[in-house]
């Protein structure tokens, strides 16, 4: 159970959602008051591959712009590799944190979701969490045209906050569904059972929570193609940059579930499944609370 | 048994435990002033990467001539600009071993090259120095919006007295408390 409870730890600890530092936003405390003699002469394995991710992604990023010079030029044909790329650079872009894996990652690990319906769940996660952008810069350019930035901003908390509370909702749907099973004296449903129970509806909030908030990554791909007057190539690159995004998302919610459900065969076969199911059941729930609250105090 | 339990660590931390995540990619080149008497100042260059460049240009140029001019700098400050003094500038500078609390900055400038934007500015430090003693400045952003890489040529410069002895290093470290691996610039003087 130790391992269950470091594994939601981590899961707090390394949660990361903010705004651009150069509009708004304020860093948490730690960041404010870090000591930077804490670290150590190695970036490490984990270090080396992160910083590799980002280079992969600022090299697409590049070449996006290059191939946006390049369909100014009336090189249509280019339209195809900025589809390509931002293809792409969604698949790079939601390894990252953030993108609603978290919740996703609580949910599935809490609730016995199949694990079909968990790649389905993450993948519009995903895609909805670019296409939002889409939909809030496109508004803004035709109602404001000369702020879009600003506005984005002051869109994009206001959505994230919502999205925050419903995340915390979530938790705390979860967290009492635990304490219900728990204390339960019944035999706990088989995760079968409870897939057939879970309906679509139960489900739409995680998707929701992180679907609502815009992506700045395909934000600020919708800013630049707009600057260029290439607001329609813009918008297919971030169509295809919200698949990429949603191919990600949607696998990471597969291996969460294939974890979970390695968990579940452990615990049935040492006859100690209620308790397993409340544990994860309660982690998750105290989790997505948590990550809620953390939002609305820091 | 063991071998399962690590596969659920591994596959749970699987969506956690890759970090990359920024939205702007900047270049940054360093440049720092020291003197027999004191470290005086370090300047800072960063240049944006195109798209994050382009929602600057959409926000700040205000007559749409496609760049920023001087009149349109102070709007940069203030719009895109003076918020990261809750970031501390996102520069962290240690000298001898103790935090450099970052507390302003000046000569505050802006300029469209390229289509990159670049923001220049200094960080005045002013902090006595004697006998020999070890400078690092890392630049880095914790919340991970941002990505700073070095300039591959010539990241640093040092604009120092004769007499002094510098050495100066570049490495990719690991600072454990932000989760971050950024490149530290380490400069060890010896002032005679």
């Amino acid at each position: 159970m130790k391992k269950i409870t470091i594994i939601a730890a981590l899961c707090i600890i390394t949660t990361a959602l903010y705004g651009n530092p150069f509009f708004s936003g304020k860093p948490d405390t730690k960041a404010k008051e870090q000591n930077i003699t804490a670290k150590t002469e190695s970036p490490g394995i984990r270090g080396e591959i992160s910083e590799k991710m980002k280079l992969y992604q600022k090299e697409i990023r590049e070449n996006i712009s290059g191939y946006f010079d390049e369909i100014k030029n009336r090189n249509y044909h280019y339209i195809f590799y900025a589809i390509m790329a931002s293809l792409l650079y969604g698949i790079l872009h939601a390894i990252g944190p953030g993108h609603g894996k978290i919740t996703l990652s609580s949910y599935v690990m809490a609730k016995a979701v199949s694990t079909g319906r968990t790649v389905w769940m993450g993948f519009l996660s995903g895609f909805s969490h670019a296409m939002s952008s889409l939909i809030v810069i496109s508004v803004i350019i035709l109602i404001f045209e000369k702020s879009i930035v600003r506005n984005f901003e002051s869109v994009q908390n206001n959505l994230t906050n919502i999205s925050f509370a419903i995340i915390c909702a979530i938790g705390i749907f979860l967290a009492a569904g635990a304490i219900r099973l728990l204390l339960s004296r019944n035999t706990p449903p088989a995760p079968e059972e409870k897939n057939t129970r879970l309906s679509k509806l139960s489900a739409a909030p995680v998707i929701i929570s992180a679907g609502i908030i815009p992506c700045p990554g395909a934000a600020i791909i919708l800013i630049f193609s707009y600057t260029m007057g290439l607001y329609i190539i813009g918008i297919i690159c971030v169509t295809a940059m919200s698949l990429g995004m949603g191919l990600t998302i949607g696998i990471t919610a597969a291996a969460v579930s294939v974890a979970r459900k390695t968990g579940d065969s452990m615990a049935s076969r040492k006859n100690i499944s209620r308790t397993v199911f409340g544990i994860f059941q309660m982690a998750g729930g105290i989790v997505l609370i948590i990550t809620g609250i953390a939002w609305f105090t820091t | 048994m063991k071998i399962k339990y690590s596969l659920l660590l591994f596959l749970t931390l699987l969506p956690l435990s890759l970090s990359a995540h920024p939205h702007v990619f900047i270049d940054a080149r360093v440049n720092i002033a020291i003197d027999t008497m004191s470290l005086q100042y370090i300047e800072i260059e960063w240049e944006f990467d195109r798209m994050f460049s382009s929602t600057i240009i959409s926000q700040f140029d205000k007559n749409r001539n496609g760049t920023i001019d001087s009149a349109e700098i102070p709007l940069v400050k203030k719009g895109a600009f003076d918020n990261l003094r809750e970031y501390g500038y996102m520069c962290h500078v240690m000298i001898n071993g103790k935090k450099f609390r970052i507390r302003k900055v000046e000569s505050f400038s802006a300029e469209y090259r390229n289509k990159k934007i670049s923001y220049m500015f200094r960080i005045p430090v002013n902090c006595s120095i004697s006998g020999s003693g070890t400078v690092t400045i890392a630049i880095y952003d914790s919340t991970s919006f941002c990505d700073f890489q070095l300039f591959k040529t010539g990241p640093l410069s040092i604009k120092k007295d004769e007499k002094i002895l510098i050495q100066s290093q570049i490495k990719r470290v690991s600072y454990k408390l932000d989760y971050v691996t950024p490149q530290e610039i380490r400069i060890k003087y010896q002032i005679p």
